[in-house]
C-alpha cells in the first residue's frame, strides 16, 4: 500500500491547476471509472479505493473554479482602472494644452506645460508593462499634477479654477491607481 | 522512488508504448506499468491522467468513452498515426540514449 502523504494531493492538484474546467471535468470523470475499476478488482492497492481520488479531485477543481472567478473578477477590475486612468490622464493633457490659451499668461503656459509632462508621465505609467516602474512613473505623474493644482485655491484665473482643482483630483485619484 | 523529473522526462514514451498494443483505459495503463516494472513505478493517478490529456491535445493520443458491460464509462486511449510516428522516433532515441547512460553510469569504477 502506498503511505498517505500530503504530497500525493499537492501533486494532483498541481496537474489539475495546470488545467482548462472542461479538462479538469474530465479528469474528475476518470477519476471516478479509475476508483470503480479499482474497487472492482480484488488485486487493487487498497490506497485507490480509499483515498477518494474523485471526491478530492472534485474538491480541488471547485477551489480552483472560485480562483480563476475571484482572478476573472480582479482582471476586470484592473481592465476599468486602466482606462479610467487613461481616460483621466488624457483629459488632463488636452486640457492642460488648451486652458493656458484662454489666459493667455506666461504662468498659465508653465504651470500648462508642466501638466502636460507630468499627465504624460502618468499615462505612460499606467500602460508601463514593468510594474514597479510603471508605479513610480503614475505615482511622479500624480502627484506632480496634485502640486500644478494646488494653487487653484488661490488664483481666480480660468486655468486655476476649471483646470486646477481637475489636475487636483485626477493626481489624487491616479494615486490611488 | 524515483526523482519526478526523471519519471516526467520518460511518462509520455511509456504511455505511448502501451497504448501501442491496443486501445487502454488508464486503471489498466497504472496497472501495466506497475506490473512490467515489477512495482518499481508506481504511477500516481494525479500524474497519469493529465499526462494522457496533454498527449491527446497534442495529437499523440485518442481518447474516447466506452460503456461498459455494468453501464458505467471508461475513457479508452489509442494511439494516433502521429504518435505511432513519435513512438517511433522516442523510442529509438531513448534506446540510444539509455545505451549510452549505461555505459557511462556503472557500478564499475571508471578506468
Amino acid at each position: 500500500m502506498r503511505p498517505f502523504n500530503e504530497s500525493y494531493f499537492s501533486e494532483l492538484e498541481h496537474e489539475l491547476g495546470a488545467l482548462s474546467a472542461e479538462e479538469r471535468d474530465s479528469i474528475i470523470r476518470e477519476l471516478r471509472s479509475h476508483t470503480e475499476d479499482a474497487s472492482a478488482d480484488p488485486a487493487a492497492d487498497m490506497f485507490t479505493v480509499q483515498v477518494g481520488l474523485p471526491e478530492q479531485a472534485a474538491k480541488v477543481g471547485r477551489h480552483l473554479r472560485s480562483v480563476h472567478i475571484a482572478a476573472r473578477r480582479e482582471a476586470r477590475k484592473r481592465r476599468s482602472t486602466l482606462i479610467v486612468s487613461t481616460l483621466m490622464a488624457v483629459t488632463v493633457i488636452v486640457l492642460s494644452f488648451i486652458f493656458p490659451w484662454f489666459d493667455g499668461n506666461l504662468i498659465a503656459f508653465i504651470l500648462g506645460g508642466v501638466a502636460v509632462v507630468f499627465g504624460v508621465l502618468a499615462l505612460i505609467g499606467v500602460w508601463m508593462p514593468k510594474p514597479n516602474i510603471g508605479r513610480w512613473l503614475v505615482w511622479s505623474g500624480s502627484a506632480g499634477l496634485t502640486l500644478v493644482g494646488m494653487p487653484a485655491v488661490i488664483s481666480f484665473s480660468s486655468f486655476y479654477l476649471i483646470c486646477g482643482p481637475l489636475l487636483l483630483l485626477t493626481g489624487m485619484r491616479l494615486q490611488r491607481v | 522512488m524515483f526523482e519526478r523529473e526523471l519519471l516526467k522526462g520518460s511518462l509520455g514514451l511509456m504511455l505511448m508504448a502501451l497504448i501501442e498494443q491496443g486501445p487502454m483505459y488508464g486503471y489498466q495503463i497504472a496497472k501495466l506499468i506497475r506490473a512490467q516494472t515489477n512495482d518499481v513505478i508506481d504511477l500516481k493517478e494525479g500524474s497519469l491522467y493529465p499526462a494522457l490529456h496533454r498527449m491527446e491535445k497534442e495529437g499523440m493520443i485518442e481518447g474516447f468513452w466506452q460503456r461498459r458491460d455494468d453501464g458505467v464509462d471508461r475513457r479508452y486511449y489509442r494511439l494516433s498515426a502521429e504518435g505511432q510516428r513519435i513512438l517511433d522516433e522516442r523510442r529509438a532515441q531513448w534506446n540510444r540514449f539509455s545505451a549510452a547512460v549505461s555505459k557511462v553510469v556503472s557500478d564499475a569504477p571508471i578506468q
